[in-house]
């Protein structure tokens, strides 16, 4: 419970920081490892996804690509290694503002009542394969743009079309236009066209499932190609696990891993956000931990463990 | 329980026809883009001769006067990051200008207002071309185009297509107020704009250094929104800086005169340009010209350029954009209930078939 308790004033914190600390001088910069979204005024720091889709469009030309402006760009990919390195998954599970949203609607849908759906394991692989898709489609997108095979209206595909963060953030700052109908030309009619049916389609689905968007996510896609150099991971120890399932049980992206890995240690899969609600959960002293460089952060007990054996509804 | 089955089966086809139609009707009103505001000649109320100080002629003998102005040609930058702007000043009849002659400010984009309402100006350079073609004075690029580290860089290139060019560079994102002159048949007449540069490079301080205004006739110039992207639908105002007398302000381009509408000012016009359907059809960094050419006594004449945008929010529809997402959160909300019902009724058949 003392975990949870932490994780989510430090995630309510970030959600201020991030949404509302530009218009107190906060800049976290352009190259942050989770939801900032530019598209709110005044937020405190730019997701680094639409920076890449930038630098990869319309930033850079190759005349340039070793002057100035290749530098900056290999300048912020660095800034995100190094934040990445700092926190490595924990931007997803302790900052994300997004994550977050989906937190509170979870919230909401137990204190309802209202059932989990359920994904089968086979289906949810298949599913997780979909973000380094979107990821892909955040690279190819703006070189399409820039060879002319799209209008030029598609110059950051991923943030204008696909994610949900863009409408429903900036509705945290007052700001509705993003839930608008854009029915200038043809592209602009399919860009907004797509977001807010995407966007529709990710609430309902949040509803039913938590962290619903984090299964598709190309910035957790991201993340997790830097996991070799990232030194927060969850580590598990077979020897002291009881097989009970209740770290599969908790885990609100039902990874199965943490819980059917009987030999190694590394049980951090592409799709675990490092919520630490497996450790939370889990009853084994040391079976899970959250280690930082080989140094444990927080590791499970039975006694952290009090009041997390309720079962879900 | 077979008879729910079927029941609920014609419930739930019943529910997906119904938003599927209410989608379709939605889609088949708003697949094809709304039809832009009404064009300059079709808003009559608008564009019909209107009875202000200061608004256009009808439309003949002024518009065969040839008018000075500049053009911008292609942004590019500098490898170590200065925004450069290039600027051809120009006769609208091609013919060529003489006696020209050009002076600009440079300002950091923050203080751009700030500075205008103060009547001060953080830079000036001032130069000339010589024999309205030739090499001007002044600051130029190093060779090579490598930038020393001063953020203001200024340069002037020689004659290109058969008018004067002027080069500007900035390492920060600033404004450049420029002003040109020249003979044109005979006539001094005035060029003014202030082009965006969004330069960003590791510079130092801006120069200090100042020079005197010269005292030309030139515009106020503000705009509605924002004044780096001006755009369709958005109302432009000039009014006549101290010491200037204007004449009849008309919008034109090459084409002819710019649809929009007019508006009188205190010594100056309003002129707000009328939504573009070709403009709309392109990206929304695609620009088109629009000249404010006002008569000076003498029948010189003084003429503002800048390039306008499309419309950001002129197309937009937020209630159509609500129901849309209601409507994906409908089906998606539906889908999931089935989904589950399913299960459900999966589960409770073999446990049925287990039991028997």
């Amino acid at each position: 419970m003392l975990l949870k308790g932490y994780r989510l004033a430090i995630q309510h914190v970030m959600f201020i920081v991030l949404m509302y600390g530009g218009r107190f001088g906060v800049n976290l910069g352009p190259a942050v490892p989770c939801f900032a979204c530019p598209y709110v005024t005044g937020c405190g720091g730019y997701c680094y996804l639409m920076g890449l889709q930038g630098y990869i469009g319309f930033g850079i030309s190759l005349g340039h690509f070793w002057g100035f402006e290749g530098l900056r760009a290999l300048g912020y990919l660095l800034l995100f290694a190094g934040l990445v390195m700092l926190l490595g998954k924990a931007w997803c599970g302790f900052a994300c503002p997004f994550g977050l949203i989906s937190d509170w609607i979870t919230l909401a849908r137990r204190r309802l009542g209202i059932p989990e759906a359920k994904i089968p394991p086979a289906a949810l692989r298949r599913l997780g394969a979909v973000k380094y898709a979107l990821l892909g489609f955040c690279a190819a997108g703006p070189i399409l743009v820039n060879l002319g095979v799209l209008h030029r209206d598609f110059y950051i595909p991923f943030c204008q079309m696909l994610c949900p963060g863009k409408p429903l953030l900036p509705l945290f700052a007052g700001e509705t236009r993003h839930f608008a109908l854009d029915l200038t030309n043809a592209a602009t009619l399919v860009i907004t066209a797509s977001s807010l049916a995407v966007t529709g389609a990710c609430l309902a689905a949040m509803i039913a499932r938590p962290r619903f968007f984090c299964t598709f996510c190309p910035m957790l896609a991201l993340i997790h190609l830097l996991k070799p150099i990232t030194p927060l991971a969850l580590r598990k120890n077979p020897a002291l696990c009881h097989g009970c399932g209740t770290c599969q049980r908790v885990c609100g992206m039902d990874v199965e891993r943490v819980c059917t890995e009987k030999a190694s240690a590394d049980v951090q899969t592409g799709d675990c956000v490092n919520c630490g609600d497996c450790v939370a959960g889990c009853a084994a002293d040391g079976a899970l931990s959250l280690q930082f460089a080989g140094r444990t952060v927080v590791s499970s007990s039975a006694g952290l463990a009090l009041g997390l054996r309720k079962p879900r509804p | 329980m077979a008879r729910l089955h079927r029941c609920r089966r014609r419930l739930c086809a019943s529910l997906a026809v119904f938003w599927l139609g209410g989608a379709g009707l939605l889609c088949a009103d708003g697949w094809v883009p709304a039809e832009p505001p009404p064009s300059g000649a079709a808003a009559a109320p608008g564009c019909a001769a209107p009875a202000v100080a200061g608004a256009p002629s009808a439309p003949g003998g002024d518009e065969a006067q040839p008018y000075l102005r500049w053009e911008y040609g292609s942004p590019s930058r500098h490898r170590d990051g200065p925004a450069v702007a290039e600027l051809h000043l120009v006769a609208s009849d091609g013919s060529p200008p003489e006696d020209a002659s050009w002076f600009y400010q440079l300002l950091p984009l923050a203080s751009y207002r700030e500075v205008l309402r103060a009547g001060d100006a953080a830079v000036m350079r001032a130069g000339r071309f010589e024999g309205g073609a030739g090499e001007a004075e002044g600051g130029g690029l190093a060779a090579g185009g490598l930038q020393d580290p001063s953020i203001f860089r200024l340069g002037e290139e020689g004659r290109a297509r058969g008018g004067c060019r002027l080069v500007v560079a900035s390492g920060i994102y600033a404004m450049a107020d420029v002003l040109g002159t020249a003979l044109v048949r005979g006539r001094r007449s005035y060029a003014q704009t202030a082009m965006l540069l969004f330069g960003d490079s590791l510079g130092g301080e801006p120069p200090v250094s100042n020079s005197v205004s010269p005292g030309w006739p030139s515009y106020n110039f503000s705009g509605s929104g924002e004044l780096y992207w001006p755009q369709t639908g958005h109302t432009f105002t000039l009014t006549a800086r101290e010491g200037t007398i204007l004449g009849p302000v008309r919008a034109l381009r090459d084409t002819g005169p710019v649809p929009g509408e007019y508006a009188g000012a205190e010594n100056g016009i309003s002129f707000t340009p009328a939504h573009d359907p070709e403009l709309s059809a392109e990206s929304s960094s695609a620009t088109k010209p629009v000249y404010l050419v006002g008569r000076l006594p003498g029948g010189g004449t003084l003429t503002y350029t800048f390039y306008v945008h499309r419309s950001r929010t002129a197309g937009t529809d937020l209630p159509l954009g609500i129901l849309l997402s209601a409507a994906a959160f409908a089906v998606t909300g539906l889908g999931i209930i089935v989904y589950r019902s399913r299960g459900r009724l999966a589960r409770e058949r073999e446990a049925g078939g287990l039991a028997a």
